[in-house]
Formats: structure tokens, C-alpha cells, sequence
């Protein structure tokens, strides 16, 4: 019991005890916690970056995934030219008979723009005609030939003008439809470029095949210049100095 | 005192605390410091070393006052803070150690008539007491713990407790024959 109550006299004496901490003792304590919440600040700082990246990582990643699976190749299209109209080989006319025969065997087929073309049917493709004609040619034995012969110059000089001049629209015509091809070709490769990004939203564009594509356009770079130019000054320097030994 | 009068509800007074509002901290801490100060010397003899105590347990009050529910005092959950900081402040500095002997029998030793004694000397009389003792003896006695959360809090067992308090009674009254014979002696 002594013990009981001696213990419960120590804790009434102590419980009853005050000691006053040192004068500094709270500007001590302050201090810590401004530090405590510096570093809580920049910690907190720190993780809101960490966050960032780790969203921005995340958006991203379909982004590279979906890029990787549809890059846009440059679309190589395999045209099969159409052959370009060939121009008949001049063609040697012996004798006024032989010119007419040729004028008729040979319709002209070649494709003129619509009026020249339908014009030109209209007046060489007409067997009846020219059948006429060359009865006329055949059968005009008894007529006098210097008739004959002044009407026949008159309708070859007409054939050899109009085949002429069937010749020269065909000349000039054929670049016109390379470049029409031509044109053709671009438009439909950007049709399907268009079509491919509307159905591609987020596709990226390959750098490579960007580069090939404009590689090609590109004139000479200021390096291929300078190369050339110092190949060229090092090539007359060298000849230059060989003349001088020689 | 201008500053108490602007928080005159406790309540009041620890939620703005908690917002780290300094002016309600350092009222907290005026108020409540001595009283705690006075806990943190009973487990180490040092009063510099027990301030430095009070700093970190009042430190870990202010970090940890969101966590406080109004359930119970105030004061007892600051209490406990700063035994707890006392405890693992020991534990750094090593020296709390147990010796495990067994005392058999825990019997209460006999110890004489306290009434003359002054909080001075009954502080001397703890601070003779060996580490171990010292921190089981006011734990049980002062702080009201039982030998199961003494046993957890400093990681012993239980009969370890026991025995330290055993040990810690038996030198007090020691200590307390001691004190009388020479009392007597000078009388």
C-alpha cells in the first residue's frame, strides 16, 4: 500500500510540474516548419512535372503506335503509258497513181481533236468518192488526158494538203496529251492522298517519304555547287601544272 | 497576451493550427510546451536534450493536427506524442536497455511515507534510476500504461516489463532509506 501510495505522490507532484522551454525555442521551431514546407512545396512541384510527363507520355503513346502502323508511303503507281501515236513514215509517193491508191487504201484513223477529225471524215473518208475518182482515173482513158491529168493534180494537191495537215495537228497534239497524262496522274494521286488522310486523321507523315518525294524537285544543293566547283578549279590547277612541267 | 484572446475556442485555435496559421501554432505551443517539456524531462535526465524532444514531438503535432479527431483531449493525444518521441530519442541515442533478469515473484517492495519529498527530489530520485527502469517505472506509475502496451511501445515482453518495475520499486526504496538516514542524520 505504501508503495501504491508513494507512486501516486510522485505523479501528483510531477503532473503538477511546468518547465519553461528556452526563449528561442519557438523561433527555432518556426524555422523548421518554413523549411518543412519549402521542401513540401518543391516536392510537390516535382510531382506535379512527374505527372505532367506521365500524361503527356501517355497521350502520346497511341499517337506513335497508330503513326508506326499507318505511315503514309509514297504511292508508286505503275502507268502504262499509252504508246504515243506514231507518226507514219513519210511516205515516198512515186508516180500520181500510187499517191491516190495510198490516199484511199489507208483511211486516216488517227484521233484529231473532234472537228478537225470529223471534218477531215467528212471530206477523206468517203469511199464513194474517191471510188469515183479513181474510176475516173481508171476509166478516163478516152477523155482527154490533159483534163484528167489537171483534175487528178487538184485532188492530190487536196489529199497531200489535208494529210498534212493531219500530220502537223498530230505532232502538235502529242505533247498536249503527255502532259494532259500527266496531269491526269497528279490529280489522282492526290485524290488518293486526301482520301487516305481523311480516312487516316491522325496519321503522320513520314519524313523519308517526304523527302523522296521532294528530293526529286530539288535543284543542285549549295554543296553539290561548291563541290563541283572546287572539283573543276582542282582539275585546271592540276592540268595547269602539268603543262608547266611539261 | 493579445494573441490568446484572438482564439478564445480551442477548437477554433487547433483548426487554424492546422492550416499552418504560425500565429495559432505558437499559441498552441505557448500554452501547452511547459507542461510537455516537464513530460519529455521525466524520461531524459538532460533538459537541453528533453527541449530538443519537445521541438520534434511539437514539430510532428503540427504536421499530424489534421489527423486529430475532437474525439479526445487534446492534451492526451500530445502526451502520447511526445512519450512515443522520448521513447524512439532513447532508442537512437541507445540508451535504453533492459536487463532480463528474472525477479521471480513481482513483489511490491515496501516504501515509506512520501509526503515531505519535493518534485525536485523526486526528480533526482527517478534520474538515479537506470535507464530502462526509469522509462517502465514512469510509464506504468506517471503515464498510466499497462505492462501489454508497455511491452509493445518498447518492445520487450511483458515479464521484461514487469520485472523492470519490480527493479525500479526495489532501488527507489533503496534510495528512499537512503534519503531518510541521511535526513534524519543532519536533523
Amino acid at each position: 500500500m505504501a508503495s501504491i501510495k508513494f507512486e501516486e505522490q510522485v505523479k501528483k507532484t510531477l503532473e503538477q510540474r511546468k518547465i519553461t522551454p528556452s526563449s528561442d525555442s519557438w523561433n527555432a521551431l518556426a524555422k523548421k516548419l518554413d523549411n518543412s514546407e519549402k521542401k513540401k512545396n518543391k516536392t510537390a512541384i516535382w510531382w506535379k512535372a512527374i505527372a505532367a510527363i506521365f500524361i503527356g507520355v501517355l497521350f502520346s503513346l497511341p499517337l506513335f503506335f497508330n503513326s508506326k502502323e499507318n505511315i503514309i508511303k509514297p504511292v508508286i503507281v505503275d502507268v502504262n503509258e499509252k504508246p504515243a501515236l506514231k507518226l507514219e513514215k513519210p511516205v515516198v509517193i512515186k508516180n500520181e497513181e500510187e499517191q491516190i491508191l495510198i490516199a484511199l487504201e489507208k483511211p486516216i484513223k488517227k484521233e484529231v481533236n473532234s472537228v478537225q477529225k470529223s471534218n477531215f471524215r467528212k471530206e477523206v473518208n468517203q469511199p464513194v468518192a474517191s471510188k469515183e475518182i479513181y474510176a475516173t482515173i481508171k476509166g478516163t482513158d478516152n477523155v482527154s488526158s490533159k483534163h484528167t491529168s489537171e483534175n487528178l493534180n487538184f485532188k492530190i494537191e487536196e489529199i497531200t494538203e489535208e494529210v498534212a495537215h493531219v500530220k502537223q495537228v498530230e505532232v502538235a497534239k502529242k505533247p498536249d496529251i503527255d502532259t494532259e497524262v500527266m496531269l491526269l496522274l497528279e490529280a489522282a494521286k492526290k485524290a488518293v492522298a486526301i482520301q487516305k488522310n481523311k480516312n487516316n486523321f491522325r496519321k503522320s507523315i513520314d519524313a523519308d517519304a517526304l523527302l523522296w518525294s521532294v528530293e526529286n524537285n530539288i535543284d543542285m544543293s549549295l554543296k553539290d555547287k561548291i563541290l563541283i566547283a572546287v572539283k573543276s578549279g582542282y582539275k585546271t590547277i592540276s592540268v595547269a601544272y602539268e603543262k608547266r612541267n611539261n | 497576451m493579445k494573441v490568446l484572446k484572438l482564439y478564445e475556442n480551442d477548437l477554433e485555435l487547433i483548426g487554424k493550427a492546422s492550416k499552418n496559421h504560425r500565429d495559432a501554432q505558437q499559441v498552441l505551443y505557448q500554452t501547452h510546451a511547459p507542461k510537455m517539456l516537464s513530460i519529455c524531462r521525466f524520461y531524459i535526465k538532460d533538459l537541453q536534450q528533453a527541449e530538443e524532444v519537445l521541438l520534434n514531438g511539437f514539430f510532428k503535432i503540427f504536421k499530424r493536427l489534421e489527423t486529430f479527431k475532437n474525439e479526445g483531449s487534446f492534451e492526451g493525444w500530445m502526451r502520447k506524442i511526445m512519450v512515443r518521441e522520448s521513447i524512439s530519442y532513447l532508442r537512437k541515442k541507445k540508451q535504453l536497455e533492459f536487463s532480463a533478469e528474472d525477479m521471480g515473484l513481482y513483489e511490491k517492495p515496501i516504501i515509506h511515507d512520501t509526503t515531505e519529498l519535493d518534485i525536485e527530489e523526486v526528480q533526482l530520485l527517478i534520474d538515479k534510476l537506470p535507464q530502462g527502469y526509469r522509462v517502465v517505472f514512469i510509464m506504468f506509475a506517471i503515464e498510466g500504461y499497462k505492462h501489454s502496451e508497455i511491452s509493445t511501445l518498447l518492445e520487450i515482453s511483458e515479464s521484461t516489463s514487469k520485472s523492470q518495475l519490480f527493479k525500479a520499486r526495489k532501488l527507489l526504496q533503496q534510495q528512499m532509506k537512503q534519503l531518510n538516514t541521511t535526513s534524519y542524520g543532519i536533523n
